[in-house]
């Protein structure tokens, strides 16, 4: 072996070796700068694509790699003009707005959206990373809020800046014309937010590379709201989740017809969610309020009752009293008790009941009012009336949940009631109506006729009883409710009887 | 690095490693590394003509593509930008030469005057004898090192060489020998300068022979000598 053939090659191996170990960071950086900078022009692409495809053809045949060579036949000129197209797209966008950076949170680090999102028929690739909600950018192009801008720009003869934009978000800026009953939360973002608090953002908001939301204004103004808020609804864990949101982020690939797809597909495509049916959103609340009654040692008191609701309303995102955990407790009540006559007494389907129950929820809320005088005491007093009530309601016949208060009256009266039997026993749905028609008007008038009854004895009795009350009562005793009662009525009969009596004369 | 370059670069590797030709060089086409690269080489290599460049650009796409398929590659950009670097230096070398009859130009470019050698794939049975020897001896030498981590590192840079492998990040080096990257680049450096200078004491490189020839920005400490940090393997 030749000594000098030896002494080059080996010069040779330790020089390649030396190479790989070469450290060309700084390189890379330079080549990707001076990429961005100075793109190859349609001719200098052209040449250099010709160039390697012909190469890889080359090589790959050489090495009798038919798969890959396979991989690269077709047309190149094609090949060529598809892959310049495509480049037009983002050539040119290096040097636009200042980019929002994604950053790692919880161990979660940015990377690209896999598989990629599609909007509207395009994919559209994006990456997903953790940014602060208070650097996001609510989008003041955004749809929704174009008569508010119109007149905020009226007004202040400027565009908004972004805490003014999550004031309008917020409710906090007067517009007017804003109806009455959307003043205080016309964006609906505190139940959003309470949601955010129990579940997190569910859905990550689409910002553009410089921030700007393309979509979840909603879900950013309740992260803000979150933590913005003073009073005790958001704890200090609520507030630490809502500082930090997960986005996705376009490319600087990403074109114009990328952001109109995305705008386009979430807020003018509806994403067919389908909220679950309130009676079974209810069952859920109640089975586990159930399940946290099984886990004490013993009955609770109301105080202890109040403070388990409330955690139970916290969890399911019902908002920091305990109302609507109580509305849902008693009409799954109802529901249980409607679904145990039908399956139990009528011998029906339970499943066929329980649609019923489902369809008809709402009623359960009217038919538990009034616990003490109302419709639900009447219902709990009168098992006929119950049962002819949940034969109705199971069919369907009443015609509105109004119909419901009126219940408390037919109890009384056997007319009434006769009529709501016949309204249960036709199979004609428009007769059953008038039959419960004619049970609650006949039910109002009977009331109306026991009113006036014994008029003169009843006042009597009550203006002695009166004017015998110490004042003291008035202050100790008389609940404010009952006070404002009375005020109201004596206002309104006094009215009445100054009428009277001035026809009679002195 | 942007994240649509990582993008491009992680769909780039994807369609390597599927074989699919046009997919990889779409993929590179759509981030700027390509325009970066032929950016890069013609401040470097001025001289060399267009066409060169694409020959060079193209041997590193290709080089690429084939080494996906085979082995999971540290950085691609650095990849492309060393075999195209290498492959435009000995393109300018073979210029030069061609050119040697016009002095002139010689000392115009002081670049013509260094030789870009390169190892070459063994084709011949005899060329494969010589390329088993010549790394024999690099092993051999590497037995007259300290034992310990330099040796380690320096094994996966001549098995590299030997394998036709274009570019290994530190960490990656540090993945394979369990090692901090930091701690590899200040052993690179120290096995790099022991390697040459035992070279040159049994008399296995031409007296010229000088790995800092090849430095052009290098981020080794091979031109650091006295660099105290890492591995304590000089000091035992």
């Amino acid at each position: 072996m030749d000594d000098a053939q030896v002494q080059r090659e080996f010069e040779a191996l330790v020089k390649a070796a030396f190479r790989v170990s070469q450290d060309v960071g700084e390189e890379v950086e330079e080549i990707l700068r001076a990429g961005r900078e100075h793109p190859l022009d349609r001719d200098e692409l052209e040449r250099l694509l010709t160039a390697v495809v012909a190469t890889m053809r080359r090589n790959q045949e050489a090495m009798a790699d038919l798969a890959a060579r396979s991989a690269l036949e077709g047309d190149i000129e094609e090949f060529v003009a598809g892959v310049a197209e495509a480049r037009n797209r983002f050539v040119g966008r290096a040097d636009g707005p200042a980019r929002m950076r994604l950053v790692e949170h919880n161990g979660s680090k940015p990377a690209p959206v896999s598989p990629r999102p599609r909007f509207y028929g395009r994919e559209v690739a994006m990456r997903g990373g953790w940014v602060r909600t208070t650097d996001i950018q609510l989008w003041d192009r955004n749809e929704r809020l174009e008569i508010h801008l119109g007149q905020f720009r009226e007004r202040q003869g400027r565009d908004p800046e972004p805490g003014e934009l999550l004031d309008i978000m917020l409710s906090r800026m007067r517009l007017a014309g804003v109806p009455d009953d959307q003043r205080d939360d016309q964006f609906e973002i505190v139940e959003l937010a309470r949601s955010i608090a129990a579940n997190g953002v569910q859905r990550p908001p689409i910002v553009d590379l410089d921030g700007t939301l393309l979509d979840g204004n909603r879900r950013v103004a309740a992260c803000n709201y979150i933590l913005m808020s003073s009073g005790d609804e958001f704890g200090f864990q609520a507030k630490r989740q809502a500082e930090w949101v997960y986005v996705w982020q376009l490319t600087e690939y990403a074109t114009q017809e990328d952001r109109d797809a995305v705008v386009v597909a979430l807020n003018f495509e509806p994403d067919y969610k389908q909220q679950w049916p309130e009676y079974i959103k209810a069952k859920k609340v109640y089975d586990q309020w159930q399940a946290m009654l099984a886990l004490q040692p013993r009955s609770p008191g109301p105080a202890e009752q109040a403070k388990m609701k409330r955690e139970l309303s916290e969890r399911f995102a019902l908002g920091p009293n305990t109302q609507a955990v109580n509305r849902y407790i008693k009409m799954v009540e109802w529901a249980l008790d409607f679904e145990e006559h039908h399956v139990l007494t009528r011998r029906r389907d339970p499943y066929e009941v329980q649609h019923s129950a489902s369809r008809y929820f709402q009623y359960f809320d009217e038919l538990a009012k009034g616990e003490r005088t109302g419709v639900a005491f009447t219902l709990r007093q009168n098992d006929v009336l119950r049962e002819l009530v949940f034969d109705l309601l199971f069919e369907g016949k009443f015609r509105n949940w109004r119909q419901i208060r009126d219940l408390k009256y037919v109890a009384e009266d056997d007319d009434a009631l006769d009529e709501m039997r016949k309204a249960r026993d036709t199979s004609d749905l428009t007769d059953a109506q008038e039959h419960l028609d004619d049970a609650v008007s006949v039910a109002r008038s009977s009331r109306a006729a026991a009113r006036s009854v014994g008029a003169n004895s009843r006042i009597e009795v009550f203006v002695d009883w009166l004017e015998q009350v110490p004042p003291k009562a008035f202050r100790d005793q008389i609940r404010a409710e009952n006070l404002r009662r009375l005020l109201g009525a004596l206002q309104l009969v006094s009215r009445m009887a100054e009428v009277v009596l001035d026809e009679d004369g002195p | 690095m942007g994240d649509g370059q990582e993008d491009s670069l992680a769909r780039a590797e994807a369609a390597a490693a599927a074989g699919d030709g046009w997919g990889t060089v779409e993929a590179l086409l759509q981030g700027p590394v390509l325009d970066g690269l032929v950016r890069r080489l013609q401040a470097k290599w001025p001289k060399l003509p267009h066409a060169d460049m694409d020959e060079a650009v193209s041997a590193a796409v290709d080089d690429l593509y084939t080494a996906v398929r085979h082995r999971r590659i540290g950085s691609l950009v650095a990849w492309l930008f060393k075999v195209a670097d290498r492959k435009a230096g000995r393109l300018h070398d073979r210029q030069a030469k061609e050119q040697l009859r016009n002095p002139a130009d010689m000392a115009e470019d002081p670049r013509l005057v260094t030789s870009v050698e390169d190892l070459e794939a063994p084709s011949t049975a005899d060329e494969q004898a010589v390329a088993a020897e010549v790394v024999a001896i690099a092993r051999s030498l590497l037995r007259q090192f300290p034992t310990g981590n330099t040796v380690r590192v320096m094994e996966v840079y001549i098995n590299a060489a030997e394998l036709g492998v274009s570019h290994l990040d530190h960490a990656e080096v540090a993945a394979i020998v369990g090692l901090a990257p930091d701690t590899v680049r200040v052993l690179t450096g120290r096995g790099f300068r022991r390697m040459e200078r035992l070279a040159r004491e049994s008399s296995l490189v031409n007296p010229t022979f000088g790995l800092s020839d090849l430095l052009d920005d290098a981020g080794t400490d091979a031109d650091h000598p006295h660099d105290d940090g890492g591995d304590d393997d000089e000091r035992r």
